[in-house]
């Protein structure tokens, strides 16, 4: 098993863990789910696994560790006089916080040295050699992170949680153990905080004909997503990216963009599947994607495409970070020159910047990564400084910001600016990300742009245009707000079936695999 | 219990639909003689009447390390790779007598790997793919929907299959000394002779090769071959001792040295074109224009091949 | 209440602060003026809005960051 997207994933692993899960009795179905994620993350991460339980039980020591301290302050606390119980209070505060940091170190270390070392040393020995320093660190090679980036950030998540008092710790490690690697969520994420999955993870709930239904539903259509389009793009995306240098700037634009719906494809198709499985066994996994290409601008744009992994890093960095004791310092005396709209800007940049860059550096060890975040910070912070000048200006030209031309405007200047943004994410090097750039908007000739050179077929881009207008109606169904899945299940039985059969043929006939496609990686489980 | 049936009665009605739409998908060909099952399952029915020089029979190995398309390429002979995973050779002795029927081959190549296959240890992998036939041929067929727009797409590779991946070994000697002979499995020499005598009856050339493989080949087993070849009276290839045809265990194999990538694949090729070449039994097609098929094909390869090269 | 509702249409005026109900979940307030909003409560109405409180729920009104208010106020 490779991804979700093996037919040994849909059509063996989940039948058969559903299928134990349905006979074995409730209170013992958690533990079948656990059994059948660890087993998953053997089938896929291998080695790996030595990590994942060193790194669940020190979240639960962790975890549990805090709970006592809060515990024993309580305690403490109610036989004390009122002056006495502020040190006291400070004093748990740090043996708190001393567990918190442990933890997290700890959780950080694994995942920096499988996956930042390489690049960490790289660039060192490059800096020492411009500075002719006669020495090389010796680069080890590590096994590939794949299943611990989105596992590590849930997991802290949950301990900060817990040190917050928002969550409280697991008293039954076995519990924990399946919160954290419940095998649909931990190759790609939805990355999710404790108090929205781990009751429904543990209730046992019965398996329905409808849940079964509509879970398969759901998975078809992100399989559809993914062998139908994106696997196709796959072809394209490879060809431009790889020789842009041969193509006209126009061909880029057509890999650029081709890039993005693939990635959309790929990557809210797995999301798809995903929460279709979870969906079987009665779990209600949270979105990840909301129509991000209906967004107004960049910062919407990110609150609508990888929704929880936006969430994480506005929790647990952008908040702490920019109402932290010495940033507050800093807006206070900042509001006293640049007024009350922007003088809170200047920790909000410091936490924008801070959260960027890590979110660049998530993605991956390298320097496309990095620009990538630096520039969304740079778009959206440019953004909301400009949103004031931009509404004042509307004003006086009697502009309706709610106007329906408006918005349409608003989201096609927003999807410019994904394209590029995720122009940079693919390129291999920053270097190819500039000359693809400078392609792009300078060299308008049209050599070069025939289909067949492109690896493409009239029939191929056929099925792209269809299949991505098929994709954009129902998207634009949902931002309408109409629920289609309950809608096809009130019609009568044979156009349910005319409809699910209509989707299973496509993914079979129109489906880009077998010989001469190559499917695309799960982009995101390397992340 | 209404639900277990209407499910049962949900997949019944989808295997009907994939039956149909494979009755569409599958090229017809010409021969009249075998269905489109049949036609799915011996591909070579699928090509034009007498249009293959060389059949090559084979499992993995063959279909990984002998792209027929370059063979076309650089000497414009052609090459047919009848090869299924894991084949046993009572399956490939099937296939090649009803590619036979429809074709006319010069020569039959069999790969080494095969003889050293247990079917007994293989009733399940042949009981479930005999199964599996009846859905499977879509995965091979599916594409060609793309024929509404263009008759003669080159998607096909004419048996081979292009493997992109590269999981490296080192180079070392795999083929060290030994006195001992390997024995092959009860019931495989009837077959191998079978087929020989197939060939011998249609008076085809026959040669045996063992493709380069760390992991495959090995020097007892080459014993057992050159005895087998000497009692037998055939000729034998073998492209693993010595390392004849350089092959970089670092950079072309797919699996730690168990089979060619794309790359491995290309050294293969072009030994053996050479080596019909030299036989002097073919004829060069490719100024015929009854061929053309083939040039599409090669130029879908070439695509494929430049783009993963990068 | 009523000074609550003047920083909100100080930062951001497009909205009717009486009936919205959605301020954070339909995208009216994003990160940064929330940052601004913060700041100026913590201000206005000498309370401190710890960071596990910012949440969309808490928000996403003003009847309810109004309740924050409150609440904080009494702690």
């Amino acid at each position: 098993m490779s991804s979700y997207f093996d037919l040994l994933y849909a059509f063996v692993f989940l039948p058969l863990t559903v299928l134990i899960y349905a006979i074995v009795p409730k209170k013992h179905k958690y533990i079948i789910l656990l059994l059948a994620s660890f087993l998953f993350f053997i089938l896929i991460s291998k080695q790996l696994v030595v990590f994942l339980i060193l790194s669940i039980i020190s979240i639960y020591l962790g975890a549990r560790r805090l709970t006592k301290l809060d515990k024993e302050l309580e305690s403490k606390l109610s036989t004390l006089e009122k002056e006495e119980k502020k040190p006291l209070k400070e004093k748990y505060k740090k043996k708190k916080r001393l567990v918190l940091i442990a933890v997290i170190l700890f959780n950080v270390a694994f995942l920096f040295s499988f996956k930042y070392l390489k690049f960490f040393l790289t660039n060192t020995n490059l800096l020492l050699n411009l500075l002719h320093i006669d020495y090389e660190f010796k680069i080890i090679k590590f096994l590939a992170p794949i299943g611990i980036s989105f596992y590590t950030l849930q997991a802290i998540g949950y301990i900060v949680d817990v040190y917050n008092g928002k969550a409280s710790s697991e008293k039954n490690i076995l519990k924990l153990a399946l919160f954290l690697s419940f095998f649909p969520q931990i190759m790609e994420g939805p990355i999710a905080r404790y108090e929205e999955t781990s009751s429904s993870l543990y209730k046992g709930h019965k398996v329905t004909y409808k849940n079964l239904c509509f879970g398969y539903q759901r998975i078809l259509y992100g399989f559809f997503k993914k062998m139908v389009i994106a696997d196709r793009l796959n072809i394209l995306v490879k060809i431009v990216f790889n020789n842009y240098m041969n193509y006209s700037g126009l061909t880029a634009w057509l890999g650029v963009i081709g890039y993005t719906l693939m990635l959309y494809a790929e990557f809210s198709g797995t999301m798809d599947v995903v929460i279709g499985s979870a969906e079987i066994f009665g779990i209600k996994l949270p979105e990840n994607f909301r129509q991000p290409f209906f967004a107004k601008n960049i910062s919407e744009f990110w609150t609508r495409w990888h929704i929880s992994l936006g969430a994480w890093f506005r929790n647990y960095i952008f908040y702490p970070v920019s109402l932290s004791k010495p940033m507050k310092k800093i807006t206070t005396s900042a509001r006293k020159v640049l007024g009350n709209h922007y003088g809170p800007l200047i920790s909000g940049a410091v936490a924008l910047l801070a959260v960027w860059l890590l979110n660049g550096l998530w993605h991956g060890a390298g320097w496309t990564y990095i620009v990538f975040g630096l520039y969304h910070f740079v778009l959206i912070l440019l953004g909301s400084i400009m949103e004031g000048l931009v509404i004042k200006a509307c004003k006086k030209l009697n502009i309706n910001r709610e106007n329906k031309v408006y918005r349409i405007l608003q989201s096609i200047k927003m999807t410019f600016f994904v394209f590029i943004g995720e122009m940079i994410f693919r390129a291999p090097t920053l270097a190819v990300a500039g000359g693809m750039l400078k392609k792009m908007f300078t060299d308008f000739s049209i050599k070069n742009v025939s289909l067949s050179t492109l690896g493409l077929d009239i029939g191929d881009v056929i099925v792209i245009i269809v299949g991505v207008i098929f994709i954009f109606v129902i998207s634009l169904l949902k931002e309408k707000n109409i629920d289609i899945r309950k809608k096809i299940a009130k019609k009568p039985i044979y156009i349910r079936w005319a409809l699910y059969y209509a989707l299973i043929m496509s993914i079979i006939i129109f489906g880009a695999y077998g010989a001469g496609y190559a499917p695309v990686d799960p982009i995101y489980a390397d992340f | 219990m209404r639900n277990v049936l209407k499910s049962i009665l949900f997949f019944v009605i989808l295997l009907l639909l994939v039956e149909v739409s494979l009755f569409f998908l599958v090229p017809k060909g010409s021969s009249t003689k075998y269905n489109y099952l049949e036609k799915a399952e011996y591909e070579a029915l699928q090509e034009k009447r007498n249009s293959i020089d060389v059949l090559v029979l084979g499992d993995s190995l063959t279909y990984s390390s002998i792209n027929p398309l370059l063979i076309w390429h650089e000497y414009g002979y052609t090459v047919f790779d009848v090869a299924e995973p894991a084949y046993i050779l009572a399956n490939a002795y099937k296939n090649l007598e009803a590619s036979i029927d429809y074709q006319k081959p010069k020569m039959v190549i069999m790969e080494g790997n095969m003889l050293f296959r247990d079917p007994k240890k293989y009733p399940w992998y042949d009981k479930i793919s005999k199964q599996l036939m009846r859905i499977v041929p879509i995965y091979k067929y599916h594409n060609n929907w793309k024929k509404i727009f263009n008759d003669d797409i080159g998607s096909n590779y004419k048996g081979y299959i292009f493997i992109d991946k590269t999981i490296p070994s080192k180079n070392y000697d795999y083929m060290k000394y030994s006195k001992d002979v390997r024995k092959f499995p009860d019931g495989n020499i009837d077959w191998f002779k079978k087929i020989l005598n197939l060939c011998k009856k249609k008076d085809i050339e026959f040669l045996l090769v063992t493709t380069p493989s760390q992991v495959s080949a090995n020097y007892p087993r080459r014993t057992a071959l050159i005895r087998l070849a000497r009692e037998l009276d055939f000729h034998y290839m073998d492209l693993n001792l010595g390392n004849p045809l350089d092959i970089d265990w670092t950079k072309e194999t797919k699996d730690k040295g168990g089979h060619l990538n794309y790359l491995g694949a290309v050294k293969v090729s072009h030994h053996l074109g050479e080596y019909f070449k030299k036989s002097k039994l073919f004829v060069d097609h490719r100024n015929d224009p009854s061929y053309a098929s083939w040039d599409k094909a090669y130029e879908a390869y070439k695509k494929e091949y430049d783009s993963t090269l990068q | 209440m009523e000074k609550l509702i003047e920083i909100l249409e100080e930062l951001q005026p497009e909205v009717d602060y009486e009936t919205c109900e959605n301020l954070v979940d339909g995208r009216y307030l994003d990160s940064l003026t929330i940052l601004s909003l913060v700041s100026e409560i913590e201000d206005e109405f000498d309370v401190e809005i710890p960071t596990v409180e910012i949440i969309p729920a808490n928000f996403n009104s003003a009847k309810k960051i109004w309740e924050l208010i409150e609440k904080l106020q009494e702690d």
